[in-house]
């Protein structure tokens, strides 16, 4: 980025069009990420607001797919679940959303991302991911992925927004912002609708769908050191094949609405952070099968419905201490999980607590104290020791059950020279169960032992004038796995080990045209049966400008996920900038309809076990529009 | 620390490099607009890229400046209407008719605006470089 700058910088010295190269230049090193993102927090992607643009990355799931080590995967209720491994159990649990400070939050299955992992991004300005567990700056429960998403925002935005956007017969999407200042304050408002219609798969003698309607606000009011935002969704869902195993449903429906207020305030020069958040979420399904199916007790049912509130209170204070060679963080965090199963039936009959007089079925209140402390400290111009350490009590229902009082530990040395770098970090994290896996009325077990793992990584990262390359070698050891055995969470006997590689290179061309190339491997051992499974994947990324239009071209590799055979998605856009106000653009996902196929597993009437492979993106081509005024 | 500071300390060395930037052009269009190599600024209101910035010869005086340049209309001394003025903010270009121009971010871009009109009210010619930001 810094050798780009200075190339625009040298063209705005050399040729006529020197005021345009200073603005662009401009333009990037102002760009928001420049400001937020914390290379010695973690593992950082960065996709700043030029690429976002760029790749008309208008959901999370663009993101996703490509993103190394992982991809984008749904469930089988169509939840975006990126670590999914259990053909029903949720598994993105280590997997954490951010919207500015603030974690998009399910209070029964710990991580947002059920909900928020293919989220609209057309109020997003820049994104960051931080791999392994990152700094207590950037999120302080124990995560392996951190996605980090930051809004737009008067500074740059001033003015408003209108975005239309459809595919043929598969869905459309509309959304809108507006953003002013007056003294001091500013607000930033955005609404926006999207009907994610996909495509149907038959099975049986059904259609499995996964369309999707969200409806979603986001309202911002700040001041230089105050900030205070509002989030909503509201989102109607077809549940795919639903929980059970027993073939097509012949109905699954969902529908979740979400809403959340929150407050950042600095104090004392910003040496003294406060967050509060409340999250508030009621979801709803109903699943129904021709075909029972033996869920628990030694019972078999054909429909299950469930209605769920819950609300999650999160209160942060930290303090900041500088000097020239030490940065501290202390911090203190109180989280407060609140559940109430309103509905829960099987076959219409009643089986909340309430009703069987069990409360392990289902637990309405977790309590979570985190006290930490970071420090960095810098002994010359190109070393860095980080330290971090955490101590966590959690209590269910004022530690009535099982409680747990996780120990999180991180140490990271950096050394910098002129062209490269290199990062290491050590990590000790220990993953209590969340809500749902204890829970017998989700399959869970009061029993479960919190997970521990072990994990060290290492970053080398070197800058030529138009190039640049980054190795991360990272291991991962994991104890105490959880995992589904004969309907009921057990925790792994084995330990479960990781090993990934990834390779990367940017090369930067004319302006700010770039190719990004990644490789990766990763080899890891089964929690089920021990047995090594090898993943590879890699990506080409072309984006380019000529005159009035931008290019996306993109290509994304996978193999062993979840068949040994390579997948290919290729996605590419296009866009014109007709004015400086308006902009057409077409994006087409998926185009050879070769990316990658996730496989799910049903048995028939007879009891005979079959899989499915379906595509997690589907192949549309979007025609947008957009207009600022 | 200036290396480590690049990596570590988030974004620090590149907070400057915007501001350099910035500082650039404000500069590049005071010398347009003043004819001075280096012009004498007049700050008015919170302009976060030129507070306490040395690179620029700044005034606490308007009658001594070259050239003015404002955040907000209110409180603006009647003296600096007298100076080329130009503004951080497109909305205060629209509703004064002194001020020659305006450099602000907008629909994510930063943006440079003059007015043809108030610029021939002052004879002020701007370069070729200049022309394509003219209306």
């Amino acid at each position: 980025m810094r050798l780009l700058l200075l190339f625009l910088l040298l063209l705005a010295h050399l040729n006529a069009e020197e005021i345009k190269n200073l603005l662009k230049a401009y333009e990037l090193a102002s760009d928001f990420s420049n400001k937020t993102k914390q290379e010695s927090a973690g593992n950082l992607i960065i996709y700043t607001r030029d690429d976002l643009e760029r790749m008309q990355a208008n959901t999370l799931k663009d993101l996703f797919k490509s993103l190394r080590f992982y991809h984008y995967i749904e469930n089988r209720s169509g939840h975006p679940d990126i670590l999914n491994q259990d053909p029903v159990m949720y598994s993105s649990m280590p997997v954490r959303i951010y919207l500015n400070d603030t974690e998009l939050i399910s209070a029964t299955f710990g991580s947002g991302t059920i909900w928020f992992g293919d989220m609209e991004l057309d109020f997003i300005d820049h994104a960051e991911i931080y791999q392994g567990f990152p700094s207590f700056d950037i999120g302080i429960e124990p995560a392996a992925v951190v996605i980090r998403l930051y809004s737009k925002s008067v500074e740059h935005d001033r003015g408003g927004r209108i975005r239309l956007a459809g595919t043929r017969k598969k869905g459309n999407a509309e959304n809108a912002y507006y953003t002013e200042s007056a003294g001091d304050f500013s607000y930033f408002l955005y609404a926006g609708r999207y009907d994610d219609l996909r495509e149907q798969h038959p099975l049986e003698d059904q259609e499995l769908s996964r369309d999707k309607k969200k409806q979603s606000i986001f309202a911002s009011v700040k001041t230089e050191n105050h900030r205070m935002e509002l989030f909503g969704l509201s989102k109607e869902s077809d549940e795919f094949l639903g929980w059970a195993t027993v073939g097509a449903p012949e109905k699954a429906e969902g529908e979740t609405d979400y809403y959340s207020a929150s407050y950042h305030g600095t104090f004392l020069e910003r040496a003294l952070a406060l967050n509060l958040s409340y999250a508030w979420a009621s979801s709803r399904f109903e699943h129904r099968y021709a075909e029972p199916w033996l869920l628990f007790l030694l019972t078999t049912y054909k429909s299950m419905e469930q209605i769920n509130d819950e609300a999650t209170l999160t209160a942060n204070l930290k303090y900041h201490w500088k000097s020239d060679t030490n940065s501290l963080i202390t911090g203190l965090q109180f989280r407060r999980k609140s559940l109430e199963l309103e509905k829960f039936t099987l076959d219409g009959i009643d089986r909340t607590p309430e009703a069987f007089f069990d409360d392990s079925l289902f637990f309405d209140r977790q309590d979570i104290y985190s006290l930490y402390l970071q420090e960095e400290y810098t002994p010359d111009e190109n070393q860095m020791l980080t330290f971090s350490l955490m101590q966590q009590h959690y209590a269910i229902n004022n530690d009535a059950y099982e409680k747990f009082s996780p120990l999180q530990l991180r140490a990271g040395y950096i050394y910098t020279a002129d062209q490269w770098y290199a990062k290491t970090f050590l990590a000790h994290q220990e993953f209590p169960p969340e809500l749902y896996m204890m829970m017998q009325s989700y399959l869970g077990n009061p029993e479960l032992r919190e997970m521990s793992s072990d994990a060290v990584t290492q970053e080398f990262a070197y800058d030529w004038e138009r190039t640049s390359a980054r190795l991360l070698l990272a291991f991962a050891r994991n104890k105490d796995f959880p995992f589904l055995v004969g309907g009921t969470l057990q925790n792994s006997g084995d330990t479960v080990k990781s090993n990934s590689q990834s390779l990367e290179l940017t090369f930067r061309m004319r302006g700010t045209d770039k190719i990004e190339l990644q490789a990766f491997r990763v080899d890891q051992s089964s929690p089920k049966t021990g047995n090594a499974v090898l993943y590879h994947g890699g990506m080409v990324r072309m984006l380019n400008s000529i005159g009035d239009f931008d290019f996306f071209n993109e290509v994304v590799l996978r193999s062993g996920y979840p068949t040994d055979s390579m997948t290919y998605d290729y996605s590419a856009g296009l866009r014109y900038h007709a004015t400086d106000d308006f902009s057409i653009d077409v994006k087409g996902e998926n185009l050879f309809n070769k990316g990658l196929e996730w496989e799910y597993y049903y048995e028939d009437d007879y009891d005979m076990p079959h899989q499915l492979f379906i595509p997690t993106v589907d192949r549309r081509i979007w025609v947008g529009l957009e207009y600022l005024f | 620390l200036k290396k480590l500071l690049l990596l570590v300390i988030a974004g620090i060395h590149l907070a400057a490099s915007d501001i350099e930037l910035a500082t650039k052009i404000y500069k590049t269009i005071a010398v347009a607009l003043t004819s001075r190599t280096t012009p004498v600024f007049y700050i008015h209101g919170d302009i976060r890229e030129l507070r306490d910035n040395r690179q620029i010869r700044r005034t606490d005086r308007c009658r001594e400046a070259d050239i003015v340049i404002i955040s907000t209309l209110n409180g603006l001394p009647a003296e600096c209407l007298e100076k080329p003025v130009f503004a951080s903010r497109y909305r205060i270009f629209r509703q004064h008719e002194e001020i020659v121009g305006a450099f602000f971010w907008q629909k994510g871009r930063p943006n440079i605006i003059f007015s043809a009109e108030r610029l021939q009210q002052r004879n002020i010619r701007l370069g070729s470089e200049f022309e394509s930001y003219i209306e």
